[in-house]
């Protein structure tokens, strides 16, 4: 049995903090056998408060953050967004969360979503505002993605590269990034664009290894080297098989690992 | 920003940038919790106007601190001109960084932890090359381990890191509470001359915790007070700072906590 330190039993803490089933079940070959015994003596009552109100700050700063553009469309339809955290749907979800998680982040977006679609089909709005929503969404699907904390703790590169888990290409009738840039800039007041042109646009989604959320324009060429990268090929594989020059390929290869579009 | 007079500030929220440029008679400086965007349009202007201060940059000081994030920090303190640096007493993810709650969280106050701190403070400071001051994140968990005061962590933690302290009066107030403490006399036991900066906020209930909390309001007179009792035992007091990073605050809100915070400190440009 390994000695209890101030560090082991802090981890335990933010685990089950962070994790719904580790803080039901206390589980000791997880946590450790004295920090378990240690969680188990704190008041269940304050431990689950304290955990969802950390879980609900954790969901509603991505809600703000995230979902700006569509909240902002609500609110100018009288409608308040954060409400969407007070419903008993998602605070059962919330609840039994496992922060961080793809899962946990798929069902909060689903929730969202859901809230979203019915103020557009009620409240009406511009044709575009389901595919900003979808927009919004795969930033906060993808920021769920796990993150790197320290440089120690930084994967080894014995591997061959693969796609992460985190990446994703979406597709959209529109072109999301102008539209959101022109609502950026809009100020209080302004009227909101109605009507955007077709423009149909792939969008590919990351995360860093440092938790950077990017959103960079997708193409054929980008997606057949991305099929390339599957975990089964080394690096001089792809280079080879890509059908680039070596050089163009290596800073291609680098430039997706640094946004997090590819694991070493 | 100079030691005979004590500058009072806010957070820098862009969305309310333009309202904060046209109070700057009573705003010296803002501190910056996050790095600006490319396309804001008024930091420039800010830039110009307010003292800035890095702030919370780091995420841990429980775990050494890697180059590319000292490097990060620097090129943020020459981009603010900052007098100094500040960074959270937090511990919000595992020794592996498979857990991660992404909001302040405190440490537990242990031996093992404290050495820690101390050493990856010290470093980070000595890297930045300008003072480093720390703030302590409220405890409202109470675990049933033998461990140490917050008074004694703090003390032992600022002598030996070289550090300096960012006291946040409305996280002190919630971890008194918690303790089942008087704030005024937890506060007296704090290492309060080693205090550089003081933060407050308004404090109000959260329905989830069911408890008092930091909130978007101004501080209430409690705070204010405590403010007071700590500024007149704080003989290194730089800076006093309206602590609200958030979309949810308003301009009206930020303008009556700095008003009210010149009022109690009886200081006005």
């Amino acid at each position: 049995m390994s000695v209890m330190t101030g560090r082991s039993l802090h981890d335990a803490l933010l685990s089950v903090m962070a994790d719904f089933r580790l803080r039901r079940e206390l589980p000791a070959a997880e946590l450790g056998e004295q920090e378990a015994a240690v969680l188990a003596r704190v008041d269940a009552d304050r431990l689950s408060r304290m955990a969802r109100f950390l879980t609900r700050h954790y969901y509603r700063e991505r809600l703000v953050r995230l979902y700006s553009h569509s909240a902002a469309l609500a609110r100018r339809r009288g409608l308040e967004p954060s409400e969407i955290l007070d419903g008993p749907d998602l605070a059962e979800d919330l609840d039994t969360a496992l922060l961080g998680s793809a899962a946990t982040a798929d069902r909060v977006a689903a929730r969202i979503e859901e809230w979203f679609r019915r103020a557009y089909e009620e409240k009406g709005g511009p044709a575009y505002w389901p595919d900003l929503t979808r927009y919004e969404g795969a930033m906060f699907r993808t920021e769920a993605g796990r993150r790197v904390w320290t440089a120690g703790a930084a994967p080894q590169g014995t591997r061959p590269p693969r796609r992460s888990a985190s990446a994703r290409v979406v597709a959209f009738d529109i072109d999301v990034p102008a539209l959101a840039t022109r609502l950026e800039k809009l100020a209080p007041g302004d009227p909101v664009p109605w009507a955007v042109p077709r423009s149909p646009t792939r969008l590919l989604f990351t995360l860093s290894p440092r938790g950077i959320l990017r959103v960079v324009r997708s193409n054929d060429a980008l997606e057949g080297f991305l099929k390339l990268v599957d975990g089964s090929r080394s690096t001089e594989m792809i280079v080879e098989c890509c059908g680039m020059d070596r050089s163009s390929a290596g800073a291609a290869l680098r430039s997706l690992i640094d946004i997090g579009a590819i694991e070493e | 920003m100079t030691q005979d007079r004590i500058s009072v500030g806010s957070f820098y929220n862009p969305h309310i940038a333009r309202e904060t440029l046209e109070i700057g008679h009573l705003i010296d400086h803002l501190s910056m919790a996050d790095p600006p965007r490319a396309d804001d349009p008024y930091f420039e202007r800010v830039r110009g106007s307010f003292t800035l201060l890095l702030h919370d940059f780091i995420g841990q000081l429980s775990e050494p601190v890697d180059e590319q994030a000292v490097s990060r920090a620097r090129d943020l303190i020459a981009r603010y001109r900052s007098p100094w640096a500040a960074e959270h007493l937090q511990r919000v993810h595992t020794t592996d960084g498979r857990h991660a709650v992404d909001y302040v969280f405190p440490p537990i106050y242990t031996e093992d932890l404290l050495a820690d701190y101390i050493a990856n403070a010290r470093a980070l400071r000595e890297a930045l090359g300008l003072p480093l001051a720390i703030e302590p994140i409220p405890t409202w968990l109470s675990l049933d381990i033998a461990h140490l005061s917050e008074a004694e962590f703090l003390h032992r933690f600022y002598e030996a890191s070289g550090c300096d302290f960012l006291l946040d009066v409305a996280h002190e107030v919630i971890s008194a509470r918690s303790a089942g403490r008087d704030a005024r006399e937890f506060i007296a036991d704090l290492p309060l001359h080693r205090v550089t900066e003081i933060h407050v906020a308004g404090t109000s209930l959260d329905p989830v915790l069911q408890d008092d909390w930091i909130g978007v309001e101004p501080p209430g007179p409690e705070i204010l007070d405590l403010m007071m009792f700590a500024a007149e035992r704080a003989p290194r007091l730089a800076a006093v700072t309206y602590d609200a990073f958030s979309r949810a605050l308003s301009a009206a809100t930020q303008e009556r906590a700095v008003r009210a915070m010149r009022e109690r400190l009886g200081i006005w440009k």
